[in-house]
């Protein structure tokens, strides 16, 4: 799923950004394998608010659209699946 | 004999490093600007150690070598010695983002630059639980590495400058490691280029090749010798990606070695914190409030030093007046320097007041989050979310607003920031604003006095000055561009208490330059407009001996300019005597009021008593009266859109560097007052 998809609050790992985003996105550690969450948007939907590992990154909506992420589910929820 | 060395500072945004350069150099810094480009050039010299003194050169803040704002443009051309030769590079990284700060030195390292690498905020370590071994980066990069706090901290080994400045000589003897060869990043293209350049670093070719079109007319004549744009351009740039992501691998082994974190923060404050402050509903009003106050500091708590400082500069003319002989002398001491030197004084309280505010909100963070909140309306007009604070403080006056658009990073929003906000309404037209208004705007309302026509009225001005200052921000988005891609990727930065040596450095910077800058281009201004307003020909020392004020100042060259300009005013519906007004008003645009109560012969300066003159007034030539509600509207109109300012445009030249944009403004302001009024007066008339 893309990074634009994931809801508020939720964590995913990145698995891959398009080969056209920003040198910039990259230097400032959006690399394969990172955690990313989904902290909040702006009023207007964009920019959105991640924290990315330590650091916390605003970034324009249309750039979430082009980072491929796998969801990372809490482990409470894997508990109640396993009862 | 003495030596002297340059060192550049270099670091991330938000690593503290302006906050060291201020311990390290204290007061002996100077600003200055790049030529032709509004970004700020600060040095500043450690104290002097035995015969070396060394010379400190705080760049902007950067990410990574490879540029993606003019700010970060800067540092890679003078890394690559475009902006003068230094012996060496100081890279500040924040303890708690060492990783990505290590990016940028990697970079440097590969450049071959004699490196310090310092470690700032070190006073968090304990806190945070981390552990750091400086001896093993150092082992590993050779690279000298020193632990540093802006607090004063134990940790802090920059303490005594001699550490810092052994540092630097030790690191222009150690061999730092490259990185650059190993990663095999050469397209077929670039080794061509590279065979041609045996003598020349790698990675220095690397970034004359990759970033040729950022470098472009920057070149010195030896290294013209570029290469034409590349075929594999695309594949270039899947390689800059690579780069950054070997990069990271190896200092990722770096720290597994030399960095340990044992708790980690689940919900750190500045999460809670954000989730008030960028909530949809409660951010939103924090944010005006946060706005409302710095709106009622520069607006309201200023009024009372400034008004101290008006009277202490009447006071001195009084007494020069009275304690030196009559003469022109005394004249030019009296009424011509030291009104100047007050107008400039006056702008202090101000600029301080702002200044605080403006450092208050960068220091503690929370610039960011306005930028987060504002930036999606502002974008569209091609500001940036940081012009906020500068168009508001507008309202109060334009000049503190200029100078605070030096917190807009990217050069070219900043310049597109300073050159709109003389449209926003300030304090000095408001009283031109109170007696048109009440001339020619009938005094009607509606709901039980709720709604008032004369209110309406001074609202549209005032939104009228944001709409056009919003939409000559659009039409230069077209026009100046800074060539760097749009979207937003923005850094956070943790909340924190202010550092209090970093405010007090950021006023006295901006006090000093306002002062030194601008300063001395309104004081010479307001003696040429002083001299012109008292001086003239034969009637005008009859007038004079007549002792008549209003037929002095119509035979003083200011008169006699005000009458010259009258055939080009009078398709606006304004006769001579707003001219002179009109052209006086270029001291304070509240002079226009003074100027027509001179005019029409006022006793005392009631208000009242000028607006029935006013309303009297007749035009000889149609007897109708003069102010009629063409004429009025369209003064209004053009006191709203018209460049009548020399402050701001003293204050612009300062800013930009040239008179070429204060020129450009006073042309596009003026022409569309002119414009806006004709056609106002003449529908109306």
């Amino acid at each position: 799923m893309k990074l634009s998809e994931l809801r508020k609050g939720e964590k995913a790992r990145i698995i891959a950004c398009a080969d056209d985003i920003p040198l910039k996105l990259v230097e400032m550690g959006c690399l394969q394998g990172r955690e990313i969450q989904f902290l909040c948007a702006a009023p207007w939907g964009s920019p959105r608010y991640y924290r990315l590992g330590k650091d916390y990154i605003a970034l324009d909506r249309a750039l979430t659209e082009r980072i491929e992420i796998r969801k990372i589910h809490e482990p409470e929820t894997n508990l109640a699946t396993r009862r | 004999m003495n030596r002297k060395q340059t060192w550049l500072l270099v670091g991330n945004p938000n690593t503290g490093k302006t906050s060291l350069f201020n311990k390290w150099t204290g007061l002996r810094q100077k600003t200055g600007n790049y030529p032709g480009i509004t970004v700020k050039k600060q040095t500043g010299s450690l104290p002097p150690l035995g015969r070396l003194q060394i010379t400190l050169w705080d760049l902007p803040g950067a990410y990574s070598i490879h540029p993606h704002s003019p700010d970060e443009q800067v540092v890679l051309e003078t890394l690559l010695g475009r902006h003068g030769v230094f012996d060496g590079v100081v890279l500040v990284a924040d303890l708690q983002h060492l990783r990505k700060n290590l990016l940028l030195l990697s970079e440097i390292v590969d450049l071959g630059l004699p490196v310090v690498l310092v470690i700032n905020m070190c006073d968090e370590a304990a806190r945070k639980g981390i552990r750091i071994d400086t001896q093993a980066i150092e082992k590993d990069w050779g690279v000298p590495v020193l632990t540093a706090s802006a607090k004063n901290h134990l940790c802090d080994q920059t303490a005594n400058p001699q550490t810092l400045v052994d540092a630097m000589q030790r690191a222009r003897q150690m061999k730092a490691r490259r990185f650059f060869p190993h990663y095999k990043l050469e397209t077929s293209h670039f080794r061509q280029f590279l065979q041609r350049h045996t003598d020349v670093n790698a990675y220095r070719l690397w970034l004359l090749y990759t970033e040729q079109k950022a470098l472009r007319g920057t070149a010195p004549e030896q290294e013209k010798d570029l290469p034409p744009v590349d075929p594999e351009y695309n594949a270039v740039k899947h390689r800059l990606h690579r780069e950054v992501v070997l990069r990271y691998r190896d200092i990722g082994r770096l720290l597994a070695k030399a960095y340990a974190q044992k708790q980690k923060t689940v919900h750190p404050l500045t999460e809670r914190i954000d989730r008030i402050m960028l909530h949809p509903v409660l951010g939103i009003l924090i944010f005006l409030l946060v706005m409302a106050g710095v709106f009622q500091a520069v607006f309201a708590w200023s009024a009372t030093p400034m008004e101290w400082i008006d009277r202490q500069g009447l006071h001195l003319a009084i007494w020069l007046q009275n304690s030196l002989p009559a003469g022109p002398l005394t004249g030019l001491l009296a009424d011509g320097l030291v009104p100047g030197l007050t107008g400039v004084l006056m702008f202090v309280p101000q600029i301080t007041l702002l200044f605080l505010f403006i450092g208050l909100l960068e220091e503690t963070g929370y610039m960011s989050r306005i930028v987060f909140l504002t930036d999606r309306l502002l974008r569209p007009f091609g500001l940036s979310g940081k012009a906020v604070v500068p168009l508001l403080s507008g309202t109060a006056c334009a000049v503190p607003a200029i100078l605070g658009a030096r917190t807009v990073e990217n050069a070219a929003q900043r310049l597109i920031t300073m050159l709109v906000t003389p449209f926003v309404t300030c304090s000095a037209r408001l009283p031109v604003y109170a007696v048109l208004i009440g001339l020619v705007i009938p005094q009607r309302s509606w709901l039980g006095g709720l709604v008032n026509l004369q209110g309406l009225m001074l609202m549209g001005l005032y939104l009228m000055g944001f709409g056009m200052a919003l939409f000559s921000a659009w039409i230069l988005k077209h026009f100046i561009r800074s060539g760097y891609p749009a979207l937003l990727i923005m850094e956070m930065p943790h909340y924190k208490p202010p550092i209090w040596r970093n405010l007090f450095h950021t006023l006295w910077d901006n006090v000093k330059a306002f002062l030194l800058g601008a300063g001395k281009i309104i004081v010479a201004f307001s003696i040429i407009l002083w001299f012109l307003g008292t001086h003239g020909n034969d009637r005008f020392r009859q007038a004079a001996r007549q002792d008549n004020p209003a037929l002095q100042l119509e035979y003083s060259y200011l008169g006699r300019m005000g009458k010259a300009i009258e055939p080009a005013i009078r398709p606006l519906g304004y006769d001579w005597k707003i001219g002179i007004a009109l052209l006086s008003s270029f001291a304070a645009r509240e002079v226009f009021v003074s100027t027509l109560s001179t005019i029409y012969s006022v006793e005392g300066d009631g208000r009242q008593s000028l607006m029935e003159k006013m309303r009297n007034e007749t035009d000889l030539r149609t007897g109708k009266p003069v102010f009629s509600l063409a004429t009025g509207l369209s003064l209004l109109i053009f006191y709203a859109f018209a460049m009548q300012c020399f402050s701001t445009l003293a204050v612009l030249r300062q800013e930009t560097g040239s008179w070429k944009w204060p020129a450009v403004v006073f042309g596009y302001m003026t022409g569309l007052a002119y414009g806006l009024s004709f056609l106002v007066y003449q529908f109306l008339a």
